[in-house]
């Protein structure tokens, strides 16, 4: 089966000389929900912005459905969407409008567009609000939004930075079950948390990443043994200590 | 008194970014602020080249009588313009204020901060057109140490009334709109309006009276009255440097002091309530016509079209120069048909004025983009470009059409209104659409192309791009020097002007093509 994302030797290093990630390589199929995790500037960020098509890198190599984010963003692009830590979004617009425009980047026609956000918003309690200027939205309905423009457009590869921080409980749990549907169709998820609690029930695969090296990754039984997730983690963390 | 030094020092250290040049270690940007600064130098020595010559014509032309009064009203025209674009966001845009307004802080200390930071931008204007004119004045007159002060004084306090006047009239229009669906439209319509008829007075009001004997015996000060009725306090000026009086100056002084003291008191007093009604926000429409499917190339346009409108202070910077030429050139002949039946009575002004028309429109209106800026606009959700399914010249095209969609109907206007006017040949009027169109276009990439080289999306509030980007500085000097090119070129062509315009329409075209077609080539909203 063909990788969905495919990330080979990948390094990068900052202007400054700051290495942040060092020769990472993993592999995620569809249907996967892989979680990445580590602490505070170990890495995670770089690398999906690096997958996500915005950031330059000179060493290794990521493909998207086999096709290269250095050699064709564009192509990759289409496939992918992306959901930062923190999402800013075009506050000047409703958010009606903003996921009508995402729709028009990624040529959606009408009635689908309008099927598809009407179910999200649903989904996510914010059908109410879509007629307001985002800039009256809270972090966690900027969050909502941002991950329903994400949705819409059905891509291969959802990237996620941090996508649970800032939501309700509720919305939490319908967060988990949207990404779980959106899987079960062939497509998969890539997303960095703190919250190893959710990692470990949610995800199928996950990878430990620590100053910019992959301290562990595969299947999330595997990779924790016995323990839980968070003992494992700490294991990892505490051995990894000078 | 203690806070208020804290919130100045706040601003100065901010100021032209100072403090990222002596503290920032990334050497890209401090080379970026570097060029930013020597921008700000190359601008301030324009102004002063220009301010120079003019007040060298009036003294040459045994008029430097003339000039305390005249300074002092360019002076006010110009803090009262600046005032005009700047009040409302400095006053109720600058998001770092949600910060400072959570700490002890006093109302009155907080409002009186912004005022000193709106004075001290109105006067920094004042010495580059001050000090050419002094000088002048002082080689007519000869030097007094008491003048001297007096004038330092006045150019001190010159910039309170208008100060006051603009924010006065800006938050007016502000309250006034605030709860409309198009209210910075509206308002920058106003301002354009606004600003064309008091330029208009400013300088068709000392032409009125030329034919007039009586005028012309004593024409310093005939021109001083003509140029007083725009703003009279500079009469002031005008007879305290004549009498040296101190009185003079103690009336100017009050005159500046006591309206610029009941607007700080009065902004004081209700700065919770403006703010409170500044931030009302109008609900979207989700209309059917929403679902319809456009292509990213319109999605983007009329999303950089939404931005715009959504923001005073990128609307009123980038566009309400693009709308003046045509608003002054529609109310002139309605307010002052005079003057152009004179101007039609001197054929070799004419004839000097013709070989340089399609030229000084396209400097009119194509002199500010909105390009310059349009990629640093997008600030903190510039990830949403970087992941965008586009190609880099969709995004590049879409900025740029919003600049040619604001300014192409101001150059087609402005061409209109000359062939109506002026009585133009058709090859000549076309030259007065096509070339302001070729220059909107040129200026357009430039400043794309700038702002590809020079964008920054880590800025705090929109003040930082719009009013001291290097990108717009950088923008503004590479335009007038191809303008001043340009004017060289249609002074060489002599009587072959006209075909020369229309050799500048094809190079303009030509140049724009190259620089944009290599523009879309580039990676942009990628972080290196």
């Amino acid at each position: 089966m063909q990788a969905i994302l495919d990330i080979r030797s990948f390094s990068k290093t900052y202007p400054g000389g700051v290495k942040a990630v060092n020769d990472l390589s993993l592999q995620i199929e569809p249907g996967d929900i892989y979680g990445f995790i580590g602490k505070n500037g170990a890495g995670k960020t770089t690398t999906l912005r690096a997958a996500g098509g915005m950031l330059r890198f000179e060493e290794g190599e990521i493909l998207i459905g086999g096709v290269s984010v250095k050699k064709d963003p564009l192509a990759c692009k289409k496939q992918i969407a992306y959901l930062p830590d923190n999402p800013d979004l075009y506050e000047f617009l409703t958010g009606h409008q903003y996921l009508h425009f995402i729709a028009d980047l990624f040529m959606i026609p009408g009635d689908e567009r309008k099927q598809r956000i009407d179910s999200y918003a649903q989904a996510l309690d914010l059908d109410s609000r879509l007629d307001d200027l985002i800039s009256s939205y809270s972090h966690g309905m900027k969050q909502k939004l941002a991950m329903i423009g994400g949705f819409i457009h059905r891509p291969l590869l959802f990237l996620m930075d941090e996508p649970f921080v800032g939501l309700d409980p509720e919305a939490v749990v319908r967060v988990r079950q949207i990404i779980k549907d959106f899987c079960a169709q062939g497509s998969a998820v890539f997303f960095s948390t703190h919250v190893l609690e959710v990692a470990e029930k949610l995800c199928n695969k996950v990878a430990i990443i620590m100053d910019g090296h992959l301290m562990a990754s595969g299947p999330t039984q595997q990779v924790r043994g016995d323990q839980s997730l968070e003992g494992y983690f700490l294991e990892v963390m505490g051995h990894a200590q000078p | 008194m203690r806070n208020l030094k804290l919130l100045l020092k706040l601003q100065r250290v901010n100021i032209l970014r100072l403090n990222e040049l002596r503290h920032g270690h990334d050497k890209k940007q401090r080379r970026r602020l570097g060029w930013m600064l020597a921008t700000y130098v190359i601008l301030g020595l324009m102004g002063l080249l220009y301010a120079g010559f003019f007040t060298w014509g009036l003294y040459a032309g045994g008029l430097a009588e003339l000039l305390p009064s005249y300074l002092t009203v360019l002076c006010s025209l110009l803090a009262l313009i600046t005032t005009l674009i700047r009040a409302n966001g400095m006053l109720y845009g600058l998001r770092n204020y949600d910060l400072l307004h959570s700490l002890p802080f006093r109302q009155g200390e907080l409002v009186a901060s912004k005022l000193i930071g709106l004075y001290l931008s109105a006067l920094a204007i004042s010495p580059v057109v001050m000090l050419p004119g002094w000088v002048f004045y002082t080689l007519a007159t000869g030097f007094s140490l008491v003048k001297t002060l007096m004038m330092l004084l006045v150019t001190a306090l010159s910039p309170l009334l208008p100060l006051a006047l603009g924010i006065l009239i800006s938050l007016a229009l502000t309250l006034l709109t605030a709860r409309m669906r198009h209210k910075n439209l509206l308002v920058a319509l106003i301002m354009v309006l606004g600003i064309s008829f008091m330029m208009i007075f400013f300088y068709t009001s000392p032409m009125e009276k030329l034919e007039d004997p009586k005028y012309l015996a004593n024409l310093a000060l005939g021109l001083e009255s003509q140029i007083t009725r725009v703003y009279p306090p500079a009469r002031l000026v005008g007879d305290m440097m004549r009498q040296t009086s101190f009185a003079r100056l103690l009336d100017f002084a009050l005159l500046m002091l006591l309206p610029f003291a009941a607007v700080g008191g009065l902004l004081m007093r209700f700065d919770s309530g403006i703010q409170a009604l500044t931030a009302w926000r109008s609900r979207g429409r989700a209309g059917k016509k929403l679902q319809r499917q456009r292509s990213p190339l319109l999605a983007l346009t009329l999303k950089e079209g939404k931005r715009l409108l959504a923001s005073p202070l990128y609307l009123m910077n980038s566009s309400v120069m693009a709308w003046m030429v045509p608003v002054v050139l529609f109310i002139l002949p309605i307010l002052k048909p005079e003057l152009l039946a004179m101007l039609k009575g001197m054929p070799q002004i004419m004839e000097i004025a013709m070989q340089y028309l399609p030229l000084a429109a396209a400097g009119g209106i194509g002199l500010t983009t909105t390009s310059a800026i349009s990629l640093s606009m997008e600030g903190k959700s510039a990830w949403l470009m970087g992941t965008a399914p586009v190609t880099a010249g969709t995004i590049l095209a879409a900025k740029g059409l919003l600049n040619l969609i604001i300014t192409l109907p101001g150059c087609l206007i402005t061409a209109l209104l000359l062939w109506y006017h002026l009585d133009l040949s058709l090859m000549y009027a076309l030259a007065c659409l096509l070339l302001p169109a070729a220059f909107a276009a040129f200026a357009t990439v430039l400043g794309l192309a700038s702002d590809v080289k020079l964008a920054r999306y880590d800025w705090e509030n929109e003040q930082q791009m719009v009013k001291s980007s290097v990108q717009v500085m950088l923008g503004l000097v590479t335009c007038f020097c191809s303008l001043l090119v340009m004017a060289g070129a249609l002074y060489l062509a002599g009587t072959y002007s006209l075909l020369a315009a229309y050799v500048l329409v094809g190079l303009l075209l030509l140049s724009s093509f190259l620089i944009f077609r290599r523009l879309s080539r580039k990676p942009i909203y990628i972080v290196k």
